[in-house]
């Protein structure tokens, strides 16, 4: 009896049955808010010096992440664009939206991997719907200048990758669709495969208002459609149907948080969202191998 | 003696002995719950007659809050032993997907149970664990989904304060 079960263990020890390792879902790795480099800290969201520290965070000797996300606001007090999440943040002089783009742009030409993946990098560039402190949303003419400065700082990055030969995914983002849809009526649109290895995205959220039936196409991936092409979602911020809804249709989720939660990493297994926008990069990181 | 004046409160205002229900009651107040499957608060109510509860849940939360999913309930509880109850109802779930709404038909069963009831017995409390399971979703110019082409049971617990009286 005991020598029949000692062989049993031995057997199952060998054949590796028993608690059997569950593979993790892998999503590409954005860093939150460009500081993803320490433990969350929003006062130190979308400030040069983070997203200095995130570009150059490295894990098991390469780096981290595979892509970033930078913030933008139109400021109407000052007309121009800034470097940013929020007006109430601002202590000083804010950095400009060129200034994220040109650290992003010399990261992808230096030599070596410029992501975890290596010569692969995702740049998500958020465009933030007030021009004030209290709020206020863009008049048309604002919406022109926020637009034309986006585009500055995606000609920039995609130059930069070009030169490099990095494959970029460069994904403009708002939970503002009407400014989703401004972007690709503009002059300067490209289209979103606009050259080799160089694609352009667009991403709303999953209870964004103006979201059309016409945008599945785009939602399932058919980057010939002018729709939007991913939502981000939240794992803890709002009840879960519509999420299930939208991954039963297909579409290209981006999970995103602030801290990890368990019902974030639950929500990593439930819908496996190709894209996780965090602050906590390693830790992701050390998630996805265990 | 302060002591006493405070376990007699106490004791007055949480009914341990879960007292006997009038044979035609009413009740009204809340459902809450710790998962995110629905809003976290939604409005409850219904009558019971005999052994058999007759319920519905609104959602006011989610009727009045953009971009959310809304959940409207209709069950029944019957009773089997000292209170413990069998449930089966129906809910019907709103989401607000691609701009127009994605109706979803769940079935759900499940166990409830009573707690002490609260203010002298006018607040009856009554904990329950649910299973659901979607049947079928549609919308316009939505794909329509059957159970066949979804994974989404679920599992809930759920407590409800309602107040109560007889009629």
């Amino acid at each position: 009896m005991w020598k029949l079960l000692a062989i049993t263990l031995v057997g199952c020890g060998l054949a590796g049955c028993g608690v059997m390792p569950v593979e993790r879902p892998q999503a590409t790795l954005v860093c939150h808010n460009a500081n993803c480099a320490g433990a969350t800290e929003p006062t130190a969201d979308n400030t040069l010096a983070a997203l200095d520290a995130s570009l150059a965070l490295q894990y098991r000797g390469r780096p981290a992440i595979d892509g970033m996300e930078v913030d933008t606001l139109w400021d109407r007090s000052r007309s121009t664009c800034i470097f940013a999440h929020h007006f109430g943040q601002l202590a000083g002089p804010p950095a400009l939206g060129m200034d994220a783009a040109e650290r992003v742009a010399t990261h992808l030409l230096q030599s070596g991997p410029v992501s975890w993946s290596g010569d692969r990098f995702f740049i998500k560039i958020e465009l933030k719907a007030e021009v004030l402190i209290d709020g206020t949303s863009h008049s048309d003419e604002e919406v022109g200048h926020h637009l034309a400065c986006v585009f500055d700082m995606a000609d920039r990055i995609i130059a930069a990758a070009r030169q490099n030969s990095i494959a970029l995914e460069l994904g403009f983002d708002s939970e503002k669709v009407s400014l989703l849809r401004a972007i690709t009526k503009h002059a300067r649109w490209p289209g979103k495969e606009p050259f080799e290895d160089v694609s352009l995205r667009l991403i709303a959220n999953v209870a964004s208002q103006g979201l059309e039936p016409t945008d599945l196409p785009s939602l399932q991936g058919d980057s010939t459609s002018e729709g939007v092409d991913v939502l981000a979602f939240h794992a803890t911020r709002i009840p879960t149907k519509v999420v299930d809804d939208y991954a039963a249709l297909g579409a290209t989720l981006m999970l995103w948080m602030q801290d990890a939660a368990p019902e974030t990493l639950d929500a990593m297994r439930t819908y496996e969202p190709r894209y996780v926008v965090t602050n906590e990069a390693t830790l992701f990181r050390r998630w996805g191998e265990q | 003696m302060a002591l006493m004046a405070t376990c007699v409160a106490l004791t007055s205002f949480v009914d341990v002995a879960c007292a006997e229900s009038p044979e035609r009651a009413y009740f009204a107040g809340l459902l809450v719950r710790t998962d995110r499957s629905t809003q976290l608060t939604r409005f409850s109510g219904g009558i019971k007659t005999g052994r058999v509860a007759l319920n519905v849940v609104l959602d006011p939360l989610g009727y009045n809050r953009a971009g959310q999913q809304s959940d409207t309930d209709a069950f029944v509880e019957v009773d089997i032993v000292r209170n413990w109850a069998l449930i089966g109802g129906w809910r019907v779930v709103a989401t607000p997907v691609l701009g127009s709404l994605y109706w979803q038909h769940r079935a759900f069963t499940g166990i409830s149970a009573p707690l002490p009831s609260l203010m002298w017995g006018r607040v009856r409390m009554r904990v329950a664990g649910e299973v659901s399971m979607p049947l079928v979703k549609h919308g316009d110019d939505l794909p329509t989904m059957t159970v066949m082409d979804s994974n989404e049971i679920g599992w809930s617990l759920f407590l409800r304060a309602e107040v109560t009286g007889g009629f």
